[in-house]
């Protein structure tokens, strides 16, 4: 463990929770990059890994944001959240983080094959006579 | 990573998320509020409440969906940790 902890040095995340509001989600996203520590350590990953996974983490976070408002959110006569809109944008969140999930997969697979074809092809043609 | 660095990171990671959530809220609110007529060029006081009441729900939504999203990620991370001390 504790050379695997030498090799990738770990982003301190406790650095940024000093820079951002307190009980805000962001600071929330940050303490459980905290917590994710112990994954990353046994994965070995990299420190400009972890910070690209971050980014693209806060890049869906917006995206999922933006999604699930222009699609549950249509009461503007009010400013208040109401709560068919915010159980409504929970459930998109969960079918979108899915949905990427499954789009993941399928693409994993096509790309499979893929390269399966090409390699059965390949060794087709290099199939001495 | 020393102190100083993360600290710059931090910040840096931090405005550019903003930007993007700025961006997009704009996009969504002007798609939400403003009808695509273009009749005259003043906002009307409809739009402009509307507008006001957008950013106040966006901005709302923001945060609920990031405390769910960390409390999903949780999930995950404990369920993968059961995993690995299960095959460990």
């Amino acid at each position: 463990m504790n050379a695997a902890c030498q090799r990738s040095s770990l982003v301190p995340f406790e650095i940024f929770l000093d820079s951002s509001p307190s009980k805000s989600a962001l600071h929330e996203l940050l303490q459980h990059a905290l917590r994710y520590r112990a994954v990353t350590m046994a994965m070995q990953v990299s420190e400009s890994d972890q910070i690209k996974q971050f980014k693209e983490f806060l890049g869906t976070y917006n995206k999922v944001t933006e999604n699930c408002f222009m699609d549950c959110v249509k009461d503007f006569t009010t400013r208040e959240v109401k709560p068919e809109e915010s159980s409504c944008s929970e459930s998109c969140l969960q079918k979108y983080l899915k949905m990427t999930q499954r789009i993941s997969m399928r693409f994993q697979e096509y790309h499979i094959q893929q390269n399966e074809a090409l390699a059965a092809k390949a060794g087709l043609l290099g199939q001495p006579r | 990573m020393d102190p100083m660095k993360a600290q710059q990171l931090a910040a840096e990671l931090e405005v550019e998320m903003m930007a993007d959530m700025y961006n997009r809220m704009t996009n969504a609110c002007h798609r939400k509020c403003v009808p695509p007529h273009y009749k005259e060029a003043e906002l009307t006081k409809g739009e402009a409440v509307c507008l006001d009441r957008c950013v106040a729900k966006y901005l709302d939504l923001h945060e609920r969906l990031g405390r769910k999203l960390t409390e999903l990620s949780v999930q995950d991370e404990e369920m993968m940790r059961k995993a690995a001390v299960g095959s460990g």
